[in-house]
């Protein structure tokens, strides 16, 4: 064998030895790795109740549709909310059904996964409207999913659910046959944070507001801006931050000059977790700091530790929310399952941890979509629509009303306020705060970081 | 006035160097055999994730997975060098290197999302802090800026030091005379690519540190432009020339928002990477050899 051959060989076993070493480790990588979000199993078509003989004009079963995320990029997201919708059927089911005519109609929820895709899902809306024959279609998690599936649910004049989309945008696109049961980001978001900080620290004067420069972090510093006004705070910083940011403590460094009482973040998980961090490495201490979105996920908690105590979040739904009690408060309808009834489902149908506020979130589009069916006493677009227009009442994620003269203009919701705070044993406890009505602990200013770091570690919640 | 531009300082010099180190491979690799690794920010990711990975699974922190990062970015870097660049290096188009790697790269990053989905990861690797009253730095930004510096003090013993670096800095100025000079040319770019892509990889995974959570199969491209505005500020080709593209880049990052913010209108954040962009253009119309490069 030539000199040359021999180099060759050499270097082709290297290069298979090298390929091998490679693939052998993205395997054992792979095997050993955390698993995702396993996507929720089909749900069993169990024989349930024998839908009863129907009078004429009463049908037999309710046929809602949905698309949604349970693959891809949003399968989090998607897979959690319809679990929640899954949930609320069976609690329907397990009663009979909807009462339509004086007789109990079981619904049959018609999915399919749009695998994170919105061209799909736009595709698979149509198909479950022309193929499927549903009476009533949800549309997927998020603004753009909905910005995109709405013009086909209207095209076809079907009632439709929006339980995920909180842009504003959505409701100023004019669409008639879609209702919201979402709060959104200018209307619903900052209120309930700044009332609690105003009862528990009338002191608190000077709010500096940042936020992620897209089109949900621009509706939150918009709307941080107009309630910081509304309830008489200062706003002594207010500046946008680019999406991928990946530095915050230029900005944070200015925010500290300026001895803000509380901070406003309008934020994603990614960005809102940077800034925690980055205010802990800086040792920014600031009273209250009320991070959107970023807090309210189990691993913000899980992340940090110690040192999330004191960080404040608005949410939508959580298992402690108890709207039953304001509802009785009110002297209004509570209507649907229980917060603890839906946690009960939930596990019953096969769901592992703590429910997250998605499946709140997809509940509540069957819901609704059950009281709107009720009241109208019909699955005829026009006449749910109408009795949407109608409604105000209490169910599992807080109140539903719709501006009457704009469906897709949910103006009921409230969103309830959470905070990570020190619990008895040294334990990092994930606490509602806000309303008082069903609060689990009392509002607390953040802890310093000098005093955080004395502390032992934490034991996380979940 | 005083701290915070001392704070800008100290934030710009550690960051800049972490950037410097990242782009020193990216440097390296276009200087030994003129080639544009477009797949540097998938090796800058690989390294990242070897970082999580050493974490989740060894239990090691950033920098203890350093010599890991390297040994797995040097192999890969011999592969890709192998498999893909050698055979193009010689084309009679030029472009045919660009294409394969900036390929490569997306197939890298998909690669990366089918094994280990999208979702964001990161290391909660904290220490504490080191402060002095009004100025206060994580205890991790300090050992990733020392092990940064120790590492480039490396590169530099290798690259002066010893044969290799000898060769490759032969190669670098005339891969023909150093040819005529016994260096073997085929293996020294073979050692360059793989060093520059350890390099690539050692970065990533340093990278970790500054970043608690963004780790996903994307994240290499935010620093590709950064690292191709580097180059070009440092000097095309000169290793040492990304470590002073790197400070400079690292010092405007931290200093342009606060000079910004005192303009009426303008979001500080968002107007940084203009400048990053703008110093380059002045770079490139004043001396478009870049800071060290050769005329």
């Amino acid at each position: 064998m030539s000199l040359k051959a021999m180099t060759r060989t050499t270097a082709m076993v290297t290069i298979i030895a090298v390929i091998v070493v490679v693939v052998v480790a993205a395997i054992a990588i792979t095997m050993f790795a955390p698993k995702g979000p396993t996507p929720p199993t089909a749900p069993t078509p169990s024989p349930g109740p024998t839908p009863p003989t129907a009078p004429t004009g009463v049908p037999s079963e309710i046929r809602i549709g949905v698309a949604i995320q349970l693959s891809g990029a949003q399968v989090v997201e998607g897979a959690a909310s319809f679990m929640g919708m899954r949930c609320a059927v069976q609690w329907f089911n397990d009663r009979g059904g909807i009462n339509i005519g004086g007789v109990k109609v079981p619904i049959k929820l018609i999915y399919y996964d749009c695998e994170s895709k919105r061209d799909y899902a736009v595709k698979l809306i149509e198909k479950l409207i022309t193929e499927d024959k549903v009476d009533i279609v949800i549309h997927p998690y998020a603004s753009t999913f909905v910005m995109a599936t709405a013009p086909v649910t209207e095209k076809y004049k079907k009632f439709s659910v929006n339980f995920g989309g909180s842009s504003d945008t959505l409701y100023q696109q004019g669409f008639k046959y879609m209702i919201s049961t979402h709060g959104f980001a200018i209307l619903h978001y900052w209120d309930t944070p700044y009332a609690m900080i105003k009862e528990a620290d009338p002191a608190a004067k000077k709010v500096a507001i940042v936020f992620k420069d897209d089109e949900w972090g621009r509706s939150l510093g918009e709307s941080a801006r107009t309630k910081a006004k509304k309830y008489g705070f200062e706003i002594v910083y207010d500046k946008s931050y680019p999406p991928d940011i990946a530095d915050a403590s230029p900005m944070l460094r200015e925010i500290a000059a300026l001895k803000p009482d509380i901070l406003c973040v309008g934020s994603h998980y990614k960005d809102g977790y940077l800034i925690a961090t980055q205010l802990r490495d800086l040792r920014i201490n600031i009273k209250w700091v009320v991070m959107q979105v970023a807090v309210s996920k189990p691993e913000f908690g899980q992340g940090l530790g110690k040192w999330a105590v004191g960080f404040i979040g608005e949410t939508t739904w959580e298992p402690e929310c108890k709207w039953e009690v304001v509802a009785a408060k009110e002297g209004k309808e509570y209507y649907g399952p229980t917060s603890d009834e839906l946690v009960e489902y939930y596990y019953k149908l096969g769901g592992k941890g703590r429910p997250s506020a998605y499946t709140g979130y997809g509940a509540v589009a069957i819901i609704a979509a059950a009281k709107c069916i009720e009241t109208a006493q019909s699955l005829d677009p026009d006449k749910l629509i109408a009795a949407a227009k109608t409604l105000d009442f209490y169910y599992v994620k807080s109140r539903f009303k719709v501006d009457p003269d704009n469906p897709a203009k949910q103006i009921g919701s409230i969103n309830p306020v959470i905070q990570w705070q020190r619990g008895a044993g040294n334990t990092l406890v994930y606490a509602v705060i806000y309303p008082s009505a069903f609060a689990t602990a009392k509002p607390i200013p953040m802890p310093t970081w000098e005093e955080k770091e004395k502390w032992p570690e934490l034991i996380l919640p979940f | 006035m005083f701290e915070l531009a001392f704070q800008v300082l100290v934030y710009g010099l550690i960051i800049g160097a972490v950037y410097g180190l990242a782009t020193m491979g990216l440097n390296l690799i276009w200087g030994v055999m003129r080639v544009v690794n477009f797949t540097h920010a998938e090796f800058l990711t690989l390294g990242a994730y070897t970082a999580y990975w050493a974490w989740v699974l060894l239990g090691l922190n950033p920098i203890a997975s350093i010599p890991l990062s390297a040994l797995l970015g040097f192999a890969v870097g011999l592969l890709v060098f192998y498999v893909i660049i050698y055979k193009l290096l010689f084309s009679p188009d030029i472009h045919s290197t660009l294409v394969a790697t900036f390929a490569l790269g997306i197939a890298l990053a998909e690669l990366m999302k089918v094994l280990w989905t999208a979702d964001y990861r990161g290391v909660p690797w904290a220490l504490g802090v080191i402060g002095y009253s009004w100025f206060s730095i994580p205890t991790t930004y300090v050992i990733a800026f020392t092990t940064c510096v120790l590492i480039i003090l490396a590169m530099y013993l290798i690259l002066y030091r010893t044969y290799l670096g000898k060769s490759i800095r032969a190669v670098i100025w005339d891969p023909g005379a150093a040819a005529i000079c016994g260096v073997n040319v085929k293996r020294t770019l073979a050692i360059g690519f793989a060093l520059g892509s350890a390099l690539a990889f050692i970065g990533g995974s340093l990278i970790v540190v500054y970043l608690p959570t963004g780790i996903n199969p994307y994240m290499g491209h935010l620093y590709l432009l950064k690292c191709f505005v580097i180059a070009v500020v440092g000097g095309l080709g000169n290793p040492w020339g990304a470590l002073v593209g790197g400070l400079v880049l690292g010092l405007i990052e931290q200093a342009a928002p606060t000079l910004l913010g005192f303009i009426p209108g303008v979001e500080p954040l968002s107007f940084t990477p203009f400048i990053g962009f703008l110093a380059l253009i002045i770079v490139l119309l004043v001396r478009p050899e870049g800071i060290l490069g050769k005329r």
